[in-house]
């Protein structure tokens, strides 16, 4: 397999299933790779994420904001972190916002990148906390959804991917090495 | 005490079929049901069969579903439908006064609550140590944490993988070079599920596992995850 094919198109709009995906044997997993080094080539400098900040200015809880509920998420708020992992696993998206039950408030507000960054961030802070599959699992997710609008991204964004692509990478390698595999 | 086998065109019910061929077991009636044409997740031709000893048999690609059904059965009736929860399988599966259901749908399909409503335990074998695995995939995620596999037959209820457990067992990991999807994943199911039922057929009864408590919900393996947890397998190609 010489493509790693669930990093391209607009992931927001057809999100990928990820449903019995062939096995490539490790030609896949170097086709994986390649895919995140030519995402990764062109950006800038790595910028990690910042710091949880739940007094982000007109983004008050209770607002159901996705910009102040991630920063809950991130400040500490175990279920409303899991509620955004279940939401990215099941839709591959991010909306604005989420009303009672944890439902969009607009099913069409789905296409601020910031936002979906701001989900990476949690999620690749919710897999080196507790190093759990499934916070992997929704990570590499999110990852391929961002890696496919890399060349739509600002400067500011794309220095932050740098960093995701890095800290991927280290994330994923490490788990190679844990089940002993050396490609 | 009469059995049904309400079964997806697919080929773990092909797994399954067989496994219960291969017991001896006799059931009282099959439904078929598959739209054809419908790309229903799950629905697939078995590719060629690995040729590797593994701990349980795997299924066998060259004995179609029907051949198997009429084996275990002398009352088979085929529908057109591509979900379950099509009101010809309810009637159906009603009008067969059926005391247990072996279920083997189509991925991604939940059994309407009216079906359920009709008396009988259907019965699900999820791929997975329950309550520890529950969810989507977890046959990958229980081998990149080094547990092997495991398979739990449950009693479905309308919420997922949450109905009473009625039969667990691990299974070894299997050799590297097997596809998991087709044959060891439909193996190991149709192995503990073809067991459950040749209880249920001795005692007339169902055994509930203890409430063990909850665990987080697992959603579809990433493609990279799967690839990680097949090539460290033993013997896995990493070269």
């Amino acid at each position: 397999m010489s493509n790693y094919p669930y990093a391209t198109g607009d992931l927001i709009e057809k999100p990928n299933t990820y449903f019995y995906s062939q096995f490539g044997g490790a030609a896949f997993i170097a086709a994986w790779r390649a895919s995140r080094v030519r995402v990764g080539g062109p950006l800038p400098e790595p910028v990690p994420p910042l710091p949880a900040n739940k007094s982000k200015p007109g983004t008050g809880e209770g607002t159901g904001q996705s910009v102040a509920l991630l920063e809950q998420a991130l400040a500490g708020d175990g279920e409303l972190a899991e509620a955004f992992v279940k939401k990215f696993e099941i839709h591959k998206r991010v909306h604005d916002g989420y009303g009672p039950g944890f439902r969009a408030l607009d099913r069409r507000s789905r296409n601020d990148l910031t936002l979906y960054f701001r989900a990476a961030d949690l999620f690749a802070a919710l897999y080196d906390d507790g190093h759990a599959l499934r916070h992997l699992n929704v990570y590499l997710k999110c990852l391929d959804t961002i890696c496919a609008m890399s060349s739509r991204l600002t400067a500011d964004l794309s220095a932050r991917l740098a960093w995701h692509v890095g800290h991927e990478r280290e994330a994923v390698d490490g788990l190679m090495d844990k089940r002993g595999i050396a490609l | 005490m009469s059995i049904l086998f309400l079964a997806a065109n697919t080929p773990r019910s092909q797994a399954y079929a067989q496994a219960m061929a291969g017991r001896g077991m006799k059931i009282d009636a099959a439904i078929l049901f598959d739209r054809p044409g419908a790309g229903q997740p799950g629905k697939a031709d078995l590719p060629s069969p690995p040729d590797i000893p593994t701990s349980v048999p795997l299924p066998d690609p060259g004995i179609t579903l029907m051949q198997s059904l009429v084996t275990l059965s002398r009352q088979i009736q085929q529908i057109e439908a591509e979900s379950v929860n099509d009101p010809e399988i309810l009637t159906a599966v009603r009008d067969s006064g059926a005391d247990l259901v072996i279920y083997s749908g189509y991925g991604g399909q939940l059994v309407s609550p009216g079906l359920l409503a009709l008396g009988a335990p259907f019965l699900h074998a999820h791929s997975g140590w329950l309550p520890d695995y529950r969810g989507s995939t977890t046959v990958y995620y229980s081998l990149l944490a080094g547990e092997g596999c495991g398979v739990s037959v449950i009693q479905l209820v309308a919420a997922i993988d949450q109905g009473p457990i009625v039969a667990r067992r691990r299974y070894p990991a299997p050799p590297a070079g097997v596809d998991i999807d087709y044959f060891y994943d439909s193996a190991i199911r149709a192995d503990l599920m073809a067991d459950t039922v040749a209880a249920w057929i001795e005692d007339g009864r169902l055994a509930p596992i203890e409430d063990l408590g909850t665990a987080a919900d697992y959603y579809v393996v990433h493609p990279l995850l799967k690839h990680i947890a097949l090539l460290g397998l033993d013997g896995g190609d990493a070269d």
